[in-house]
């Protein structure tokens, strides 16, 4: 008969005895029923006697060996295991029931169950958040050139592009007085021809292939608070007309004397709050100089909207900030992405070689378009927007960027004249009026004899 | 019957080892029933008579050695619903 005679080649020194003690231990239950044949009996205590553990395994089985003896004892425990039906070939699912008929196990899959929900519910939940930032990717529109962009976005400081009738650009070397002359006064901020402009309309339902990177302004200067607008459109800072005519002569102000005006103003005492209040109700000879900021997103229809203050935006969003002076003076801004500092405006590099003015007029609303786009890297590197309103030219903004030509990164004199400032200069306050859907940034001046100002703010990843 | 028969006969025959040998078969019963389908079928087979080598053609298994791992696991999963002893 076959079975453990075919198997068993005989007891053998070493390693071997333990696998055969343990390969002999499999028999033990046979041993009990009388279920062995003649081979298997005959190896079962041949091996028993060269092993003690075997051996006393073999006597721990004389127990129910004689128990099993007994025919009324095998009938009985034979009818109790045929009180269930049998399966003669049990399959798999049966054979899973019963192995989970086990205590050890039945928890052992119960854990299994568990984790894997938890697994299952925790990666879908993470899996919602990148699609609450994710934004939709803005094509750029490469048949036109960043400037031809900024000034179809700008009508106010390209006249010859809104109407005929407005007077023709005037040449380099006309008066400050004549060339904002040619100044659109209160232009309506949005432009409806921005869209038409860029030919078809912008589908911002792009496909959304990754997370989009957040940003958002955020201030470098202290917060205060008074009563912005009535800062800022105090009427007593109105300039009369002679006082603009002196301004060619200030164009033509050497870098030289600008610099030692500047030294000048920066030697003189920085007013108190209490001491501005005192100035701003008895004196109205220092005409001061302010600030109005609103920054505001274009949306997917191509209309702006305004900005709060903890507004998000991607780096290619398409943004524009409204600027507005209360007196007559120039305005610059400057941008330093990326360790790059680049002159949003005035936009340089015009076709005809003529050099823009940063000139704007009291109350008058400037749209200024500002893209971040592909300037942000991965590199955090310096991200800075300077605004800069001053009565008088500053030649160090104008000369280095009409040497640099068109859109190039600003020479190092301007970057270091912003850095100088930033260092010297008291920061101003900027008074915050929040309105429903936007934030504006009233910067006043409180030196009332620099005519100098600057809000800067940092673009930090949201 | 020899003189060793009658002995161990007589052994057997007391009340006390008579109430022992049935507590034993009422453990053994209750540990049968939960023992699993395939242990069940083995436990019967090997109760009415049959050998490994049968049971293994019973059972449709090539192998004769799964029969004697089964037979050795059902052994001992009946041994421990019985305590850990057959006594």
């Amino acid at each position: 008969m076959s079975g453990v005679g075919k198997d068993f080649t005989g007891p053998r020194l070493g390693v071997d005895v333990i696998a055969m003690v343990k390969d002999l231990d499999q028999l033990l239950g046979g041993y009990a029923t009388g279920t062995l044949t003649k081979d298997e009996r005959e190896t079962l205590f041949a091996a028993a006697v060269d092993n003690q553990q075997l051996f006393n395994a073999l006597a721990d089985e004389e127990a129910l060996k004689e128990l099993l003896e007994d025919p009324e004892n095998r009938q009985h425990l034979l009818e109790v295991l045929e009180a269930r039906p049998f399966i003669a070939h049990p399959g798999r699912l049966t054979l899973l029931i019963e192995w989970l008929r086990k205590p050890l196990n039945l928890t052992l899959a119960g854990s299994i169950v568990t984790a894997a929900v938890a697994v299952f519910v925790f990666s879908n939940l993470f899996r919602e958040e990148p699609q609450k930032f994710a934004a939709p990717l803005i094509p750029e529109t490469t048949a036109e050139s960043p400037r031809d962009r900024r000034n179809s976005a700008q009508p106010k400081r390209e006249p010859k592009t809104e109407t005929a009738s407005l007077p023709p650009q005037p040449p380099s070397t006309t008066t400050l007085d004549a060339e904002l002359s040619h100044r659109v006064p209160e232009a309506p901020i949005v432009s409806p021809q921005m869209s038409d402009q860029a030919g078809a309309p912008r589908d911002f339902r792009g496909s959304r292939q990754f997370a989009e990177t957040r940003y958002r302004f955020s201030l470098v200067q202290p917060v205060a608070q008074g009563p912005a607008q009535r800062l800022f459109y105090d009427t007593s800072n109105r300039e009369t007309q002679p006082a603009l005519a002196a301004r060619p002569t200030a164009m033509r102000r050497s870098a030289r004397q600008t610099k030692q005006s500047q030294q000048l103003a920066e030697e003189k005492s920085i007013p108190t709050p209490s001491e501005f209040a005192k100035r701003q109700a008895t004196t109205t000879t220092s005409p001061r100089i302010g600030l109005k900021l609103t920054l505001e997103k274009e949306g997917p229809d191509g209309s702006y909207s305004g900005m709060k203050l903890d507004a998000t935006f991607g780096q290619n969003d398409k943004l524009r900030l409204i600027v507005q002076a209360n007196t007559n003076g120039y305005l610059y801004v400057v941008g330093a992405v990326d360790r790059h500092w680049r002159q949003i405006s005035p936009s340089f590099g015009e076709p005809q070689g003529a050099p823009p003015s940063a000139g704007v007029q009291r109350g008058q609303q400037i749209s200024i378009p500002l893209s971040l786009g592909s300037r942000f890297s991965q590199d955090p590197g310096d991200r800075k927007l300077f605004i800069v309103l001053s009565r008088d030219e500053i030649q160090e903004l104008a000369r280095g960027s009409m040497t640099a030509g068109r859109d190039a990164p600003l020479k190092q004199d301007i970057k270091d004249f912003l850095e100088g400032w930033r260092a010297t200069n008291e920061k101003l306050p900027v008074i915050l009026e929040e309105q429903a859907d936007r934030t504006n940034y009233f910067v006043p001046s409180t030196r009332a004899t620099t005519g100098r100002l600057m809000l800067e703010l940092d673009v930090t990843r949201s | 019957m020899t003189i060793d028969d009658d002995f161990a006969g007589a052994a057997n025959s007391s009340p006390e080892s008579q109430l022992a040998r049935r507590r034993t078969l009422e453990r053994l019963s209750q540990a049968m029933t939960q023992l699993s389908e395939r242990c069940r079928i083995m436990f019967r087979w090997k109760l009415l008579g049959k050998n490994f080598p049968e049971i293994q053609e019973l059972m449709g298994q090539k192998s004769i050695n799964t029969i004697y791992t089964w037979d050795r696991r059902c052994r001992q999963r009946l041994l421990e619903l019985m305590g850990g002893t057959w006594d």
